[in-house]
């Protein structure tokens, strides 16, 4: 008999570890599966949002864009024709669409043509599956549509020029950014855009060697390109890097994964192997060698890698499926379930590495094996550590002393039980606190229990459609007990900054009723206002960003943390008001507010939208008015009793249905709705670590039999020289207790620190609506497990051991 | 009579087969004697050995320890008794491997919730030359040095009889000499009862009384 056939005989019996080898494949299988479709996402997305470009010049001649883009250093050279104005939809004109041509449209990344090429002729055009849904019409090749051409006069006005009639020559690959927020482009033809007015602009992508940074600057170096006409996609560059944050986090699960995988299959190799002794010292008589005997074994763990491991991978994509599905419910932004063969192989590998780590020290031992073991049955003797002697034996010293005995074998049990329990508490703590955070998520963008949120600003729908009259109906609502409406004015805020003008409209003041005045004026942190201050019209109140805002300003717009550093008690801060007159932004007289205090924009509830990374203005109502600023209003906030919520919710939605750029939310809906999805997840996530929890179980199930298969001359003596077995069940339960314990004890401490951790990274990555919840239910699932585990099987082994009589126990030797 | 035996019997079953390692078996040990049970192999002299122990149950008969019959109790007096009035030497010194030689002495006063007596424990070990090894674990002894660790664990608790299953079996014969005089000595010493099964007729002469067993049969000399 060959040595692998008897590899292959073992692998038969070697169920538990195929069964270990097939749940460690799963977890990883799932996590890179899951991991990787996240990451595509994340990376489709600034592809599709930001193109897939490093910068862009403007203002560049046609020699100029020809030699640039013949460059060594380019890899993708796209020229885009803007055409000036815009195109409405014959059948709907409340959306704007976008002409463009783009020279590498169907070459780039996200940008795929699906079905035809791409618009020759003048009258041909690309559109994608949600343009062609807004033009009422299939996204087939051959599809006719009309839209109407407007272009701004000098005043800025639209002006309507012409209706196009354009035919589908391709469609694209769906937009699915673009289509959530309802941006459209017809993609033109070159014919047609040279035909109308339009600009130029040359995105760049450089080859992997280049850098693109140092790149850009040597092209527009050597162009003399202005710095104003040039632009990195900041997105796409910070999207390729690698953010060490999300290294060490994906490195710290990567080595726990790989760490409690290699100790479960370490210690099931382990105890094989003691229950071989017999098998492999005979292989040692009948002069197999040492390296005979090892490989015996690494063939045994391949055969057992080749049975576990595809049912793992199967059963992990099937589970990642599931948890994405659940993560999708959450996101808003659908993330499609990416399998790759690279997760299959990633996976494999990860499994196969720590199959190896978990089979080689156990192979190694194996070879170790003396002749005589097998010939008189008795195992080595394991290395004992040196303790302070003891006077007295009781029971209680033979729990320590055994529990000190094999400090390998125990740390190992011990720890990959304790390392489940960490990777579980830890990531429950997360996902718990999660869902108790849900609702200072919702808080973020609903202060209220009802809030009616008009259209953004610059849209054709302008001016906001909240009017006083909406306002009196709503209030005047059964159920409804307060109505706060917040009326708003846009501000240009330009500043020089490092020699360079900086233009940021959407500044904006906002007035607000005397009561919430009053609540803000309590949170000021600087400045002493009173309501009588604001008799004045120009005084605010500045609101300050967070410091973490503020320190990610500092790395991304540095010139946001010059703007908001003028505002200080007693400061004048000097704007252009901004109109909207027929659609159209338009710029008016300047304004000096002066700022009377200052509150945290963490103190106070977000009144109106969060449409500009600057900070806003908050004046009463009255003195909005008195400005004579927008009548109408731009969100409304309803308090609701508890009761008749529902009905409320309904009668305020059936009054703004007449006006559909009205945004209805309901915090109790958006909330329950969002506890609804994340519960979803936490049930995915708790199977998915319930599953390495139960890698962790069932070493510890099997080393504690393994251990008191062992010892069964020990237990055997014990009674012989005069222990009860009652006495020896207490003993075994005993050392379970303690194993139990220190499990209990290092899986919640490490659970609960690195779920804390973790909550305290994310929210300074920005998720600043999480708070730690002490995770109870995790927790005390956890330690059901840890706490009752070790000691549940302990007394299982004991009781098993009563059906063996001394004489048999002490067997072995005799 | 430290030790009497009643018709003792134990007959193992497996399956089918019925295997009768000891028949009627009637045996008495006087205080202070020591007796060998010598036997061929598979003769029953383990089982008799194991049943006047209290370590197994008969299959019918009775075992009296210092006039109680030790097999009418249940299995929690049956360890009181076997800890209190039985020591064993196993053949294979059954040692527990992570005590040391002192703790592996102790053990069963320990378990009996007795205080130690250190000088008295320090004499035993003295006297079986074991003085300088009190703190090694059994792995860093020799086998005739394990042996009479054994022995002083049998004898610590002053049993009232001591049973020795093949105690040379697994030395050689020089040390295994060496432990016999020590263990005889000793014995002799603390006027202990002892019994001692072996195969080995040299052994057989180190006692005061030969028992033979043969095909689960008992007779004397």
């Amino acid at each position: 008999m060959k040595l692998s056939a008897l590899a292959k005989k073992n692998f038969t019996q070697s169920k538990s570890i195929i069964f270990m080898i097939a749940l460690a494949s799963m977890l990883v299988c799932c996590v890179l599966n899951l991991g990787i479709s996240a990451q595509i996402s994340i990376v489709e997305n600034i592809l599709e949002f930001t193109g897939d470009n490093q910068v862009k010049y403007k203002n560049l001649t046609e020699d100029e864009i020809s030699r640039i883009s013949n460059r060594s250093e380019v890899a993708l050279a796209d020229v885009h024709y803007y055409v000036e104005g815009f195109a409405v939809a014959a059948a709907d004109a409340s959306a704007s669409i976008e002409m463009i041509y783009s020279s590498e449209l169907g070459n780039v990344a996200n940008f795929r043509i699906t079905n035809g090429r791409g618009a020759r002729a003048v009258n041909e055009a690309v559109i994608s599956p949600h343009l062609a849904v807004l033009l009422g019409v299939e996204p087939k090749v051959g599809e006719e549509f009309e839209a109407v051409y407007y272009l701004f006069d000098e005043d800025g006005n639209a002006m309507e020029i012409e209706t196009l009639r354009f035919v589908v020559s391709g469609v694209l690959q769906e937009q699915r950014m673009y289509a959530a927020m309802n941006i459209y482009h017809i993609y033109v033809s070159k014919s047609f855009a040279e035909r109308h007015e339009h600009h130029a602009v040359l995105f760049l992508r450089f080859n992997n060697r280049t850098e693109p940074r140092a790149a850009s600057q040597r092209i527009a170096d050597e162009f003399g390109i202005a710095p104003e006409d040039t632009a990195l996609n900041e997105d796409y560059l910070r999207a390729n890097l690698n953010d060490p944050t999300v290294i060490i986090f994906a490195s710290a699960v990567s080595a726990i994964l790989l760490a409690a995988g290699a100790l479960v299959i370490y210690n099931a190799y382990s105890l094989a192997i003691v229950r071989k002794v017999h098998q492999y010292g005979l292989l040692t008589v009948i002069g197999a060698s040492k390296r005979q005997i090892k490989r015996c074994l690494y063939l045994e763990a391949l055969f057992c890698a080749g049975v576990g491991l595809p049912l793992g991978l199967l059963a992990g994509t099937l589970f990642g499926f599931a948890g994405m599905e659940a993560l999708n419910g959450i996101s808003g932004i659908p993330m499609p379930y990416v399998v790759t063969p690279l997760a299959f192989a990633a996976s494999a590998l990860v499994v196969l590495i720590m199959t190896w780590l978990g089979v080689t020290g156990p192979a190694r031992k194996a070879s170790l094996i003396a002749p005589v073991e097998a010939v008189r049955f008795i195992e080595t003797e394991e290395q004992l550590y040196k303790r302070r002697a003891i006077e007295n034996i009781t029971l209680n010293a033979l729990v320590k002393i055994n529990m000190s005995r094999s400090k390998k074998r125990l740390a190992g049990t011990v720890l990959s039980l304790s390392l489940s329990g960490v990777l579980f508490l830890s990531f429950s703590s997360v996902a718990f606190s999660m869902r108790g955070s849900a609702g200072n998520l919702v808080a973020q963008s609903i202060a209220g229990d009802i809030v009616i949120t008009a259209g953004e600003f610059g849209t054709i729908s302008n001016p906001h459609s909240i009017t006083p009259g909406l306002t009196e109906a709503i209030s005047e609502l059964d159920g409804v007990e307060s109505a706060a409406a917040f009326a708003v004015q846009y501000f240009a805020d330009c500043i020089e900054y490092n020699g360079e003008t900086f233009t940021t409209n959407g500044q904006k003041a906002a007035g607000v009723s005397a009561d919430i005045m009053r609540s803000i004026l309590n949170k000021v942190y600087d400045g002493n206002p009173t309501l009588d201050d604001f008799d004045d019209p120009i005084n605010v109140i500045a609101e300050i960003p967070s410091v973490r805002t503020m320190d990610f300003y500092e790395r991304s717009n540095p010139e946001y943390i010059e703007k908001i550093n003028r505002h200080s008690v007693g400061a004048k801060i000097t704007l252009d008001l901004l109109t909207v007159s027929d659609g159209n932004w338009e710029m008016g007289e300047t304004v000096t507010l002066r700022i009377v205090g200052l509150v945290r924009a963490d103190d106070i509830p977000p009144y109106v939208m969060y449409d500009s990374y600057l900070p806003k203005f908050y004046l009463p109502q009255k003195s909005f008015e008195a400005n004579g600023w927008e009548s109408n209003y731009e969100r409304l906030i309803l308090t609701v009793g508890e009761s008749g919520g529902g009905e409320t919710l309904r009668a305020v939605e059936a009054l703004c249905a007449p006006a559909p750029e009205l945004a209805v939310q309901s915090f109790a809906a958006y909330r329950d709705e969002l506890v609804r999805q994340m519960t979803g997840v936490i049930i995915i996530v708790t199977l998915m670590l319930g599953v390495v929890a139960l890698n962790g179980v069932m070493n510890l199930v099997g080393t504690t039999y393994m251990g008191i298969e062992r010892r069964k001359r020990e237990l055997g003596t014990l009674m012989a020289v005069g222990m009860s077995r009652k006495a020896v069940g207490k003993l075994l339960t005993r050392e379970g207790i303690w194993i139990s314990a220190i499990c209990s004890l290092i899986s919640a401490a490490g659970g609960l620190g690195a779920g804390f951790g973790l909550c305290r990274l994310m929210y300074g990555a920005g998720a600043d609506y999480l708070e730690f919840i002490f995770p109870l239910l995790p927790l005390a699932a956890l330690l059901l497990v840890t706490g009752t585990v070790p000691c549940a099987v302990s007394m299982l082994a004991a009781k098993k051991l009563k059906s063996s009589t001394i004489v048999e126990l002490l067997g072995n030797s005799v | 009579m430290v030790v009497r035996t009643e018709n003792l019997t134990k007959i193992y079953k497996t399956g089918e087969t019925e295997v009768r390692a000891l028949v009627s078996a009637n045996v008495t040990i006087s205080r202070g004697e020591a007796v060998a049970i010598i036997g061929a192999s598979g003769s029953g002299k383990s089982t008799m050995l194991h049943l006047m122990g209290g370590i197994d149950r008969p299959t019918d008969g009775k075992v009296f320890i210092e006039n109680e019959d030790i097999y009418s109790h249940g299995d929690e007096t049956l360890a009181l008794l076997r800890r209190r009035r039985i020591g064993f030497v196993f053949q294979m010194y059954n040692l527990m491997p992570q005590l040391t030689v002192y703790e592996n002495v102790v053990l069963p006063l320990g378990l009996d919730g007795r205080i130690v007596d250190r000088p008295r424990v320090e004499a035993l070990l003295e006297s079986l030359g074991l003085a300088e090894k009190h703190k090694s674990l059994p792995n860093r002894l020799s086998g005739g040095q394990q042996q009479r660790v054994a022995i002083a664990r049998a004898l610590v608790t002053q049993p009232a009889i001591l049973l020795a299953d093949e105690p040379t079996g697994n030395l050689d014969s020089k040390t295994g000499a060496d432990v016999l005089n020590l263990l005889r000595s000793t014995a002799q010493r603390l006027g202990q009862t002892m019994a001692v099964i072996t195969h080995d007729e040299k052994v057989a002469q180190f006692c005061d009384r030969v028992l033979r067993i043969e095909d689960g049969a008992v007779r004397e000399g």
